[in-house]
């Protein structure tokens, strides 16, 4: 195995390691990152909103040390993190260095703090990726989560479509 | 698995693969619930013996009381039990155990001698699983795959 494949293979085992330290997060690899454009798949748990919160985890490893948030951002540089097509839920990146198991994060597909709206991020900004961090990034997820299911989640009606037209119509 | 399990096991294999002086000194291979005991097959990288290896049975606990003692006596409270011991010493190959407290995250290590008849009930937090220990560890088991018997010389076959 070369080095390039260990450090691939470990970044998803750190990934896995500072997305769970809040036990609130399953974390599922996904086998083929060419047809999704993410490297794992996550589901948070929050009493807030129950059910499965997915959002979707892009990965970056060097040997390299990472001392700051600037060495992540200029070792991603210009090449884009975004998957080159359109992904409706949350997504991060994970940037790691092998040499201190540094990790830095930052929102690819960002929620946002008080809609229903994802911004897709040209220019990712990448910060330390401590517990308070964590936290930060679970709120948001969550919240996203609540204002979307409260905006697009009814109950008591399906949705028919009829000659190309979609038209709600109560159940029973 | 439970997310504690999960995690313990998200762990164990960060640590044991971690970069020490600049490389990765094992790789791991999870052997599953089939394996009876024996959680993980680790391989030395580098190593002058091909496919040079030892086995680990990971233990990982979240529980309130997770340490007993104090000083050099402090263990975490991990259990190896008599069965479990015993099989794992009659293979006669370098096998550990590998604490997990999954809240701070750290790791302890603690080996599991050849011909083992007795389990154990926790694992000095003054064995930590750390670069140190990565690479006397790797020390330990490549100079057993050195100086291993010639094993089996003839067959019927």
């Amino acid at each position: 195995m070369s080095e390039n494949d260990l450090i691939e293979r470990r970044a998803k085992l750190l990934a896995n390691v500072v997305l769970t330290r809040r036990l609130n997060i399953d974390v599922f690899s996904i086998g083929t990152k060419d047809l999704s454009g993410l490297d794992l798949l996550c589901a948070l748990h929050d009493d807030r909103v129950p059910g499965f919160l997915p959002f979707g985890v892009i990965l970056k490893a060097t040997s390299r040390p990472l001392d700051s948030s600037g060495d992540a951002a200029s070792l991603v540089g210009k090449r884009t993190l975004f998957p080159n097509h359109t992904i409706l839920m949350p997504v991060i990146a994970l940037f790691f260095s092998m040499e201190k198991d540094e990790a830095y994060f930052a929102w690819i597909v960002e929620p946002s703090e008080s809609s229903i709206r994802l911004r897709h991020v040209s220019k990712p900004e990448f910060t330390e990726f401590d517990n308070r961090q964590l936290d930060r990034m679970i709120k948001r997820i969550a919240d996203w989560y609540r204002f979307t299911s409260d905006s697009i989640l009814i109950e008591g009606a399906e949705t028919v479509r009829k000659n190309g037209t979609a038209k709600r119509v109560p159940v029973g | 698995m439970d997310i504690v399990g999960k995690r313990g096991e998200a762990l164990f294999r960060a640590i044991i693969t971690k970069w020490c002086d600049g490389k990765q000194w094992f790789d791991d291979t999870f052997k599953g619930e089939k394996a009876e005991g024996l959680d993980f097959e680790v391989q030395l990288i580098g190593s002058s013996v091909f496919h040079a290896n030892f086995y680990v049975q990971v233990k990982a606990t979240a529980k309130h009381t997770k340490y007993v003692g104090m000083g050099n006596d402090r263990r975490l409270l991990v259990r190896l039990t008599r069965a479990d011991a015993k099989k794992i010493g009659n293979m006669k190959v370098p096998a550990y155990v590998v604490g997990i407290d999954v809240h701070s995250g750290r790791a302890f290590i603690k080996h599991v001698p050849a011909g083992s008849t007795s389990g154990f009930s926790g694992i000095l937090v003054r064995q930590p699983l750390n670069c140190i220990a990565i690479k006397r560890v790797w020390t330990e088991v490549e100079a057993f795959w050195i100086s291993r018997p010639q094993g089996m010389t003839t067959s019927d076959y």
